[in-house]
């Protein structure tokens, strides 16, 4: 009897991997997408990149997607070379780039170039699982997404409810405050000039050095959902911390106010140590249970385990007791 | 390779799942197995290395926790505390009231308060914000609450926010968040400024704010000297009195007000008492390092009120001397000196006048500018006393000047016209009403001037009357003049409607009644002739005797 294991399922669903250098085709088609991406989103690009934190986040991304395909490329020599599926990213990304010129949509343009990078990095990365190939490629979607954030209210309700953090952060400190919609003023006169979008210490700037570490980390989805929710919760405590202590320090201290045009760099700095931090110890904890610690006997709470951290793989290893009682009474 | 599908995959975790009820052993080692899996393959330096940032962000929401649970009272308590720190009520209040003390307080003419700017902190545009925002925090917790209501309409107040103030401030006077009588006082004031700038407002409107804001303790003692004059006004005299008193006794410099008050009822006692009260009050503050020209201002007027003219005009000699005083101080002297000379005129048996000029010649040195100066220099002329040459250098400085008062004016044109000089007492009267369009009194004699001098006039004449009396219709002076130019111009009926209505206002007028006698004979109402006759008699009986009693001919 073929007695099934769970090391079946993981194999089952492994990627068939074909070892063979890719084609010149497959950089050339991209290149020319990716191109022709940009060409018809230039306006999109061009707005994006003008405001300060957008063109900070973009470079975190890249930075990321850099570190992660040179450290995937490290677990082999030869890339995966997922051509079925990267060729139907390639087709997608095709048409919505046809779309965004019939129709002139700088959305259409932004998904093609999305799935262009998509296509590429199924094709390109070594070493990661399908799932995670997708998950870097849709990565070049964010812009997208957070600019149409931006036009909606959720930037202005975490404005509102960073400043109610601040205020009450204030408040437990005896620090005096008033509020004045989504800008804090302190009794030295200083103003709360954090905000959401625009500047160095915005939230936006935050989840860029976010996205740098869960792609250069290579995180898996857990933990990155865990490192991109802390991050605006980090986002939220530092800009309250850093007004309360600069208030405190300006009552002391009137020269400590003049301090404060240069704190938008100073809460970037301490929002990335804290932002890199962070991760490390969710990533520390959201790690796998080595194979050899697995009990056979039981597998199923280390399989889910490692299969909830191994998100978005869906496939884990286990061992698999073989059991053998030898000849039974029957058998005589 | 083993090909598997979703049934193999599912049936191996139910398999694996039921093992929780056939081997529970098995799942226990199964789990304690995973977490020692787990532990043991942890990288702790690792762990441990990244934990502070999350044990601080941890503590940071710790400390957020906390403020929620926080009492609504004690948080409210906490900002009314720091509002209160940060610019008081009472601060607040004093830099409306040192604003608003041009509007009106000037036009009310009152006593000015001394403010004790050394307590008061500066009120800068970032603590106004603060203050404000402060108040509005409070009443996003507790719209009712009325301390910081009351605190937001007076910096709306500072701010010129009038109509938001106002509303704030009138629905804090209605009631509806408790008696509030700090808000009745701001909208007295409110009310009082308004009426300086020309708003029709009704006393009763403004005694009524005032009587409700008299319940504050603190309540500006302006506003009670202000109550005291409309009670006054309003025929209240022991009601002024009683507020007068309130407002001197919790500001001494007001016991000034009052004595003004006691003048004008004709209370010399009490007068003497309240001018006595200030005069103490201010001598102990001149030659002090906060001596101001206000204060000998003061001593002088009570002085003044109380018939102490050489006491009055000793003190500001001094100011001057010791070059404490300026313009004010020497126009007082100059004013005092004025009223002296005024009591030095004197009228000889033959009812020719005479006067110290010398006084009033010290007057002009004192306050070379002083308007009334010239007027009474123009004084002089109508009682057909002869200036002094450096008198008449005076009087022809101010006009070249161009500092003549309307009155100067009026007394030119009616010396100039007994004089005999229509023509230039005409003119003259013309630049006292150009200088006070409503100096009824020239535009009556400049009336009759015409309707005298040139028939052809008439019409301008009664047109100048007619707008003399919409200024004052009951004016038994303009009726009278109406009447001569009526008569003048042969509208006998029309101007016997107006000397009697001259005379409905002021009984004893003899020359009108001689005016209408002959009016009467000439239109042969001889009656009526009779009895006017005999009611000037009865006049004049009266007249002779009022004058034997007071007189006692002895008149020098």
């Amino acid at each position: 009897m073929n007695e099934l294991n769970a090391n079946d399922i993981a194999d089952s669903t492994a990627t068939e991997v074909v070892r063979k250098k890719p084609s010149a085709w497959v950089e050339i088609l991209f290149l020319s997408l990716f191109a022709a991406a940009v060409a018809a989103g230039w306006r999109f690009w061009a707005d994006w990149l003008s405001v300060r934190d957008q063109s900070f986040f973009t470079f975190c991304m890249i930075v990321g997607l850099c570190v992660a395909m040179v450290r995937s490329s490290r677990e082999g020599e030869v890339t995966a070379m997922r051509l079925w599926i990267g060729s139907g990213f390639y087709a997608i990304s095709a048409i919505a780039l046809a779309l965004s010129f019939g129709s002139g949509s700088a959305i259409a343009s932004v998904f093609a170039l999305g799935f262009a990078i998509l296509g590429w990095g199924l094709i390109r990365f070594a070493g990661e699982s399908p799932q995670h190939a997708i998950g870097l490629g849709l990565v070049c979607l964010l812009p997208l997404a957070i600019s149409n954030l931006v036009s909606t209210e959720w930037l202005d309700w975490l404005e509102s409810t960073a400043v109610a953090f601040t205020s009450r952060l204030a408040d437990t400190f005896g620090m005096s405050h008033v509020r004045e919609e989504s800008r804090i003023l302190f009794e030295k006169g200083i103003a709360d000039r954090f905000s959401c979008q625009g500047s160095w210490d915005s939230v936006i700037a935050f989840l860029g050095i976010a996205l740098a570490c869960i792609l250069g980390f290579r995180r898996n989805f857990i933990p990155a959902i865990a490192t991109l929710l802390g991050t605006v919760a980090i986002w939220i405590a530092l800009r309250g911390c850093v007004w309360v202590t600069l208030v405190y320090l300006g009552s002391q201290n009137e020269t400590w106010v003049a301090w404060s045009p240069g704190l938008e760099l100073v809460a970037l700095g301490l929002g990335a140590l804290f932002i890199v931090n962070w991760d490390g110890f969710w990533g520390s904890i959201f790690e796998p249970i080595p194979f050899e610690y697995i009990n056979a006997d039981f597998p199923l709470v280390a399989f889910l385990w490692n299969w909830f951290c191994s998100l978005p793989k869906l496939a884990v290893r286990v061992p698999h007791r073989e059991t053998d009682f030898g000849p039974t009474e029957e058998d005589f | 390779m083993h090909e598997t599908n979703w049934k193999e995959n599912a049936k191996w975790l139910v398999g694996e799942f039921l093992k929780v009820f056939y081997n529970p052993i098995g799942v226990f080692g199964g789990f304690t197995d995973a977490f020692r899996g787990w532990k043991f393959s942890r990288s702790w330096v690792r762990f441990w290395f990244h934990f502070p940032s999350v044990l601080i962000l941890v503590a940071i929401f710790v400390a957020f926790g906390f403020s929620l649970l926080g009492r609504e009272d004690t948080r409210i308590q906490s900002l009314l505390a720091e509002g209160e720190k940060h610019y008081s009520t009472g601060d607040l209040e004093t830099s409306i009231d040192r604003n608003v003390e041009a509007d009106f307080c000037k036009a009310a003419g009152l006593v000015p308060i001394e403010w004790n700017e050394s307590s008061r902190k500066p009120l800068t545009k970032l603590t106004i914000r603060f203050v404000e925002l402060l108040s509005k925090r409070i009443l996003s917790i507790r719209p009712d609450n009325p301390f910081a209501y009351y605190r937001l309409g007076l910096i709306h107040s500072l701010t010129g926010k009038r109509e938001e103030a106002l509303s704030e401030m009138t629905q804090l006077a209605s009631g509806s968040l408790g008696e509030w009588p700090q808000a009745n006082a701001w909208l007295a004031k409110d009310l009082l400024r308004r009426r300086c700038v020309g708003d029709e407002i009704a006393d009763n409107e403004i005694i009524k704010q005032l009587e409700k804001a008299s319940k504050w303790r603190d309540v500006d003692p302006r506003l009670k000297t202000l109550h005291s004059r409309m009670l006054e006004d309003a025929g209240d005299n022991d009601g002024a009195i009683a507020v007068a008193k309130q407002a001197a006794v919790s500001r001494p410099e007001l016991n000034v007000e009052l004595a003004r008050l006691y003048s004008r009822i004709g209370n010399q006692d009490e007068l003497r008492a309240a001018a006595n009260a200030a005069e103490d009050y201010f001598i102990k503050r001149i030659n002090s390092p906060g001596e101001k020209e206000s204060d000998r201002l003061a001593i002088s007027e009570v002085r003044k009120l109380t018939n102490r003219l050489d006491a009055a005009a000793e003190i500001l000699a001094d100011s001057l001397d010791r070059k404490k005083g300026g313009a004010a101080s020497r126009r007082e002297l100059s004013e005092v000196q004025l009223m002296i000379f005024r009591k030095s005129i004197y009228s000889t048996a033959a009812g020719v006048y005479r006067a110290d000029l010398s006084i009033l010649e010290k007057a002009a040195e004192t306050d070379s500018l002083n308007p009334s100066v010239s007027a009474a220099i123009a004084g002089l002329l109508k009682m057909k006393l002869k200036p002094t040459d450096k008198l008449r250098e005076y009087l022809k400085s101010h006009r070249d000047k161009d500092i003549t008062s309307s009155t100067t004016h009026l007394l030119l044109g009616d010396a100039l016209y007994a004089m005999g000089n229509q023509k230039e007492a005409s003119k003259n009267w013309e630049q006292a009403i150009s200088k006070d369009p409503k100096n009824i009194s020239a535009m009556n004699n400049l009336a009759l001037g015409w309707a005298k001098s040139d028939p052809t006039k008439i019409d301008k004449s009664l047109a100048m009357l007619d707008k003399a009396l919409a200024i004052s219709p009951e004016n038994s002076e303009l009726l009278d003049s109406l009447g001569d130019v009526l008569a003048l111009a042969k509208r006998e009926k029309e101007a016997i409607v107006k000397y009697e209505q001259s005379l409905s206002v002021e009984q004893t007028r003899i020359e009108t009644m001689r005016k209408l006698k002959k009016l009467f004979q000439s239109q042969g109402r001889e009656d009526k002739a009779k009895a006017m006759t005999k009611r000037i008699e009865a006049l004049e009986r009266q007249k002779e005797e009022q004058s034997k009693e007071l007189l006692g001919g002895s008149i020098p």
